[in-house]
């Protein structure tokens, strides 16, 4: 039993390594599908943007009334701006939105193509001609790419004027000044690894849903499941990124 | 199908304000950091730089002006500290301007602080190596602390004391609340003043008669000026000494007659001398002094007696 579910774990990797590997292989050969990709990008963009707008207010908010108790114990409740842009840009809003993206798009991407594969309409699309493949996947894939980050430097920017409201909840601060000491403690050592590892979020988050979705098998409960797990996969995959690129940045001294 | 473009405008923008808030963000840490503005490089050597790195702020008078772009040994003993300061501020900071390293409030980073030298320089140019001045080490400046305190608790004390004193005995407050004493000092002062005020004029007289004693005015002057003088004065004073050794002969002689006198040599020396002499004498002034008691008895039975009778009692009745 035990080497069984083993068994059927590596195989899984196995499969979304040569997923993986077919996405390279077809994402980057001609006749792109722009039409759909827009689409798609419409979808993960503009659709999850209140969502994800709502998460980083909240976000930037409650980081910011949590952290002043503990920076008035050093009375040091003036560094309350430096200190909460830079948890919020460094670590927390990256990761809140990927996981809410995941969760959205994961669980959006993987029903639809699960459920297009259980009809069996990528098999007739097949059939017609399209490439299934570059139609569905590369641009769902790509999309989810390019939004992701786009949709964290969003977050980020709500998140701090949330911010902007916790601090003046407790003190009186300007937004001029606020935002002088927002950036003058950020640096490119902060933004830049947080946007970069934002795309391979968006990555992971576009090919699980696909792999998912297109290894659906047992029907409408396989579409359940495919959409349960690629959220459920796509959450942890994230987590698994965030922690080596912390371990890279730390590597690379990009501090 | 239909709506395609107006999502695709939705789409547009929203790729467009996140694109805009990404470089907008980029561009004010850039500037912060003066990635974008042009600037001039310099440098200065420190012996300890106390954990400043590469990236911390530099300020010129409190005002931000570049940042720490590299920080290496360049012996055992000098650390050199490049920097960039912007191109705007370097009119105003001289090549004699003083680095020093300093913190960013109480906990903040380390901060490189330019301080202006004295004017008249000529403005920084890329490669200066300014003057630094070494941060204050604050074990250093405890330690000194320290020894500062201990003194201040001596002196503390010692005052202590010195107050306690003043406040046991009177005779000081006495001393300062006493207006007669007051009144006293104050007419002395006054007196003091008077005395100081006639001293000037005395001075001012003395004065007159030394400059006339110069000229040869008066007895005085002629004295110390008339040659003539002098030389009579001198004449003077030599038979005053000739006169003063004839006196000393004298009273050498004087001297060997009163011990001649004391030792009973000569008829004065045995008068005043002998004792026995005196005693002969004495007796010899009784027998004398008795032999006029005698004599007086005679004369005076010789008046009672003839011839002499007669006469006596004429003199005391001349009538008869």
């Amino acid at each position: 039993m035990n080497s069984s579910v083993l068994d059927d774990f590596l195989s899984e990797i196995g499969e979304l390594y040569r997923f993986m590997l077919r996405f390279f292989r077809e994402g980057f050969k001609p006749r792109y599908e722009f039409a759909e990709f827009f689409r798609q990008c419409f979808n993960i963009g503009n659709k999850t943007l209140p969502l994800v707008a709502i998460t980083g207010l909240i976000m930037g908010l409650v980081i910011t009334i949590q952290s002043q108790p503990s920076l008035q114990a050093f009375g040091a409740e003036s560094w309350l701006p430096s200190v909460v842009a830079v948890s919020l840009v460094r670590e927390i809003v990256p990761v809140i939105t990927a996981l809410i993206c995941a969760g959205k798009i994961g669980s959006s991407i993987g029903a639809e193509l699960g459920s297009m594969k259980v009809t069996e309409q990528i098999d007739a699309m097949e059939v017609s001609g399209t490439n299934p493949f570059k139609y569905l996947v590369v641009t769902r894939v790509f999309a989810a790419i390019l939004m992701i980050p786009l949709l964290i430097v969003l977050s980020d920017t709500i998140a701090l004027y949330g911010a902007f409201l916790g601090v003046n909840m407790k003190q009186v601060v300007s937004f001029h000044l606020f935002s002088n000491q927002v950036f003058e403690s950020l640096s490119f050592g902060d933004v830049l690894p947080s946007i970069i590892k934002a795309f391979f979020f968006g990555f992971a988050i576009g090919i699980i849903g696909c792999f998912k979705g297109f290894s659906t098998t047992n029907g409408t409960q396989g579409v359940g499941r495919a959409a349960n797990s690629s959220v459920v996969t796509s959450i942890f995959v994230v987590f698994i990124i965030d922690l080596m690129a912390a371990q890279i940045a730390d590597i690379l001294s990009i501090l | 199908m239909k709506k395609q473009p107006l999502n695709t405008a939705k789409l547009g923008l929203f790729v467009l304000v996140a694109t805009t808030c990404l470089v907008a963000g980029l561009y004010y840490i850039g500037s912060k950091k003066n990635i974008f503005s042009s600037t001039i490089k310099v440098s200065a050597d420190f012996s300890n730089i106390g954990g400043l790195m590469s990236g911390n702020n530099v300020r010129f008078n409190g005002i931000d002006v570049g940042t720490v772009s590299q920080v290496y040994p360049v012996s055992d003993t000098a650390i050199k500290v490049e920097f960039t300061i912007d191109t705007k501020s370097i009119q105003f900071i001289n090549k004699n301007a003083i680095v020093s390293i300093g913190t960013d409030g109480l906990l903040g980073n380390k901060i490189i602080n330019i301080s202006p030298g004295e004017t008249g320089a000529l403005p920084v140019q890329e490669g200066d190596l300014l003057k630094a001045m070494n941060p204050i080490q604050m074990e250093e400046a405890l330690r000194t602390l320290v020894m500062t305190n201990d003194n201040l608790n001596a002196i503390t004390f010692n005052l202590k004391g010195v107050s306690e004193k003043f406040n046991n005995t009177n005779s000081l407050w006495r001393l300062l609340t006493d207006t007669v004493v007051a009144e006293n000092v104050r007419n002395a002062v006054v007196r003091i003043k008077l005395t100081s005020d006639y001293s000037a004029i005395i001075t001012g007289d003395l004065k007159k008669i030394v400059q006339d004693i110069k000229s040869g005015k008066g007895t005085a002057g002629a004295l110390l000026v008339d040659t003539e003088f002098s030389h009579n004065l001198n004449q003077t004073i030599v038979n005053i000494q000739a006169l003063s050794d004839s006196v000393a002969i004298i009273t050498g002689n004087f001297r060997n007659i009163s011990e001649n006198l004391r030792n009973g040599n000569g008829t004065v020396g045995t008068l005043l001398t002998d004792t026995t002499f005196v005693h002969d004498l004495n007796l010899s002034m009784e027998n004398i002094k008795a032999g006029a008691g005698n004599f007086n008895e005679n004369m005076e039975a010789l008046k009672h007696t003839w011839p002499l009778k007669r006469y006596f009692k004429k003199k005391l009745n001349p009538k008869k």
